[in-house]
């Protein structure tokens, strides 16, 4: 995020600069998909200091206070707790590698296929949720920005951002259950567009932030020069738009995307609640109440994975997009 | 150009006034009936003269009960914002002062680490296993919601350290110390500020995303959240226990955001005038 990155560009053949910038990428991506290896692994690592380091006894918490020392004792020996640190660290690296996170000690069910499938309600949701907010926000800077005269679209959808979720997911249904009460909101919780009506409320607060990101955006471009000489050429109000405002604001924007999609899991997890959505937060409730460790590391690490793996991918595109950084 | 510093001293004395005193005083207001004495003769009055806010199920004060809940939550978020607000400051401005040495390396690490994971997440595993209080609940939230302000705090004073206004005074002569505490500090400050209180709805309504897990704060203490969530649950025999609370977090929430607009529309105004 350079303020004012002067590079010459006119000295510079451009067969040359195409050329540099082409073997400065691939290194770059080089360098962004180690640093996430390194991530992942102090992901993993914290995954581990949390749940065998810290005080308390996973197998006594796991069995609760009423059990004997001997089945406790024996938990320990069965979860291999006994061993030294580095013996417990290097055996769930080594599981981990084989993609083997251990099974639900509820259950007895391996714990990787249960998280993937809740996981990936909570996520559909969250990707609904934050892909309206990015299309929203982009209609309505794209209306003010044509007819100025409905500037006030900014100030209502700011109102996003001055209940949270729960509250408006409950004043929704209540609306919805009031106006349409054939909808079934509960039951919605199959195929990927089903959860439409939890997404979109998860998206009222995005919207507002993502709205007032691209506008300050937009605006700053208007204030430049480039943006007047295009107005001086003669582009059309559309392509000034597209060309040079929504432009050299992709970066902030998307970047306020993917920062959403962390921001907002949790208040998915709390309309999954709501409307008995069965994703990753019946899961993890389920896991606390019932001291599921391997459940609770392993939607740690697979949401770990999910987002190291988004911010990856994101920083190689906004270098695409932006060569400046 | 004094007016416009008079009225950010103003906006500024506004804002610290909603987060760290109105809390106080619905504290008190609340605290004026017992908001958790049961009154088994008086369940389910609607809003009255006697009552103003009406009573819930077990007879006790809907008015207490509002004002109470809404000091608690909002002193616990004020808390939780202000620990926030103070670690990005001094860890964001670290990074952002050493530029690609290794203190920014090691913060911008740490700032990685904690995007891996949302932090919610973090907290209720944490909170799972320490099994801590709400009042703890809310600065370990605290603890770990610095990095998304710290990376904007960082960002905008690098991107300020080296604008032209900051390259002008430097030739002046003027001191790295005086320039970032009056040309970069005033201007960096208000993004991540800004990113910070808007999360604080969703800072008030964690408690009842925590009470899903059996985190949150236990009864018969009242929290804005769960007074609006259990509210809910029986919304078509006593409307008066829930709609009270939500509006008063609405109110109080648009009257902060207005201040907050006022504020950054100050500073950005101060600050494209001065340069």
């Amino acid at each position: 995020m350079g303020g004012e990155v002067s590079v010459d560009i006119t000295s510079v053949p451009l067969g040359e600069l195409s050329e540099g910038w082409g073997r400065r990428s691939a290194r770059s991506v080089l360098r962004i998909v180690v640093s996430s290896f390194g991530l992942l692994f102090t992901a993993f690592l914290f995954c581990f200091l949390l749940f065998s380091v810290l005080p308390s006894d996973p197998a006594r918490v796991m069995l609760g206070p009423n059990a004997s020392q001997d089945s406790v004792e024996s938990l320990r020996e069965e979860l291999g707790l006994n061993d030294s640190l580095v013996k417990q660290l290097t055996r769930q690296m080594g599981q981990l590698v084989t993609l083997d996170f251990g099974r639900s000690i509820r259950d007895g069910r391996p714990v990787l296929p249960e998280v993937f499938e809740k996981f990936g309600v909570t996520i559909g949701i969250g990707i609904q949720a934050t892909t309206i907010a990015l299309l929203v926000s982009y209609l309505i800077n794209l209306i003010v920005f044509l007819r100025p005269k409905f500037g006030w679209l900014i100030g209502l959808v700011g109102f996003g951002v001055v209940a949270p979720a729960f509250l408006l997911a409950m004043a929704g249904a209540l609306l919805i259950g009031y106006f349409f009460p054939g909808i079934s909101l509960t039951a919605s919780a199959e195929g990927f567009f089903a959860p439409l009506v939890p997404s979109a409320i998860a998206s009222l607060y995005p919207i507002a932030l993502m709205t007032r990101i691209l506008r300050k955006q937009v605006e700053e471009c208007q204030a430049s020069s480039f943006f007047r000489a295009a107005i001086a050429v003669g582009h059309s109000k559309e392509s000034q738009f597209h060309r040079f405002a929504l432009q050299p604001s992709l970066v902030p924007w998307l970047a306020a995307w993917i920062n959403q999609l962390s921001l907002i899991f949790f208040a998915t997890l709390v309309l999954e609640l709501i409307f008995s959505i069965s994703g990753s937060g019946v899961l993890l409730v389920n896991a606390i109440q019932d001291r599921d460790f391997p459940i609770l590391q392993g939607v740690l690490l697979v949401n770990a994975v999910f987002f190291i793996g988004i911010s990856t991918i994101s920083e190689i595109v906004f270098a695409r997009i932006d060569p400046r950084l | 150009m004094k007016s416009t510093r008079k009225q950010i001293f103003l906006q500024c004395g506004l804002l610290l006034l909603l987060l760290f005193v109105v809390p106080f005083v619905f504290l008190s207001l609340g605290q004026r009936a017992d908001p958790i004495a049961i009154d088994s003769s008086n369940r389910y009055l609607e809003p009255a003269s006697q009552a103003w806010f009406g009573t819930d199920g077990l007879g006790r004060s809907s008015f207490a009960r509002t004002f109470y809940a809404a000091g608690l939550s909002l002193k616990m978020a004020s808390q939780s914002l202000l620990v926030s607000f103070v670690l990005a400051l001094i860890l964001g401005g670290i990074a952002g002062l050493t530029r690609g040495r290794w203190p920014d390396r090691i913060i911008s690490w740490v700032i990685s680490v904690i995007y891996t994971i949302p932090f919610v997440l973090i907290a209720v595993a944490l909170a799972a296993v320490i099994q801590p209080d709400i009042g703890s609940t809310y600065l370990l939230i605290g603890l770990l919601g610095w990095a998304a302000p710290a990376r904007l705090f960082r960002a905008s004073v690098m991107q300020l350290r080296s604008s032209q206004h900051v390259l002008a005074q430097r030739a002046y002569g003027f001191s790295e110390t005086r320039i970032f505490l009056r040309s970069v500090l005033p201007l960096a400050i208000v993004p991540p500020f800004l990113g910070l209180i808007y999360f604080v709805p969703e800072l008030v309504a964690i408690d009842v995303g925590l009470s899903f897990f059996g985190l949150g704060a236990q009864p018969p203490t009242p929290t804005l959240g769960r007074l609006i969530y259990d509210g809910f649950g029986e919304v078509r025999l006593a409307w008066w226990i829930s709609v009270f609370p939500a509006a008063l977090m609405i109110v109080f929430f648009i009257i902060l955001y207005r201040v907050v607009d006022g504020l950054t529309m100050l500073v950005g105004k101060s600050g494209t005038s001065k340069h």
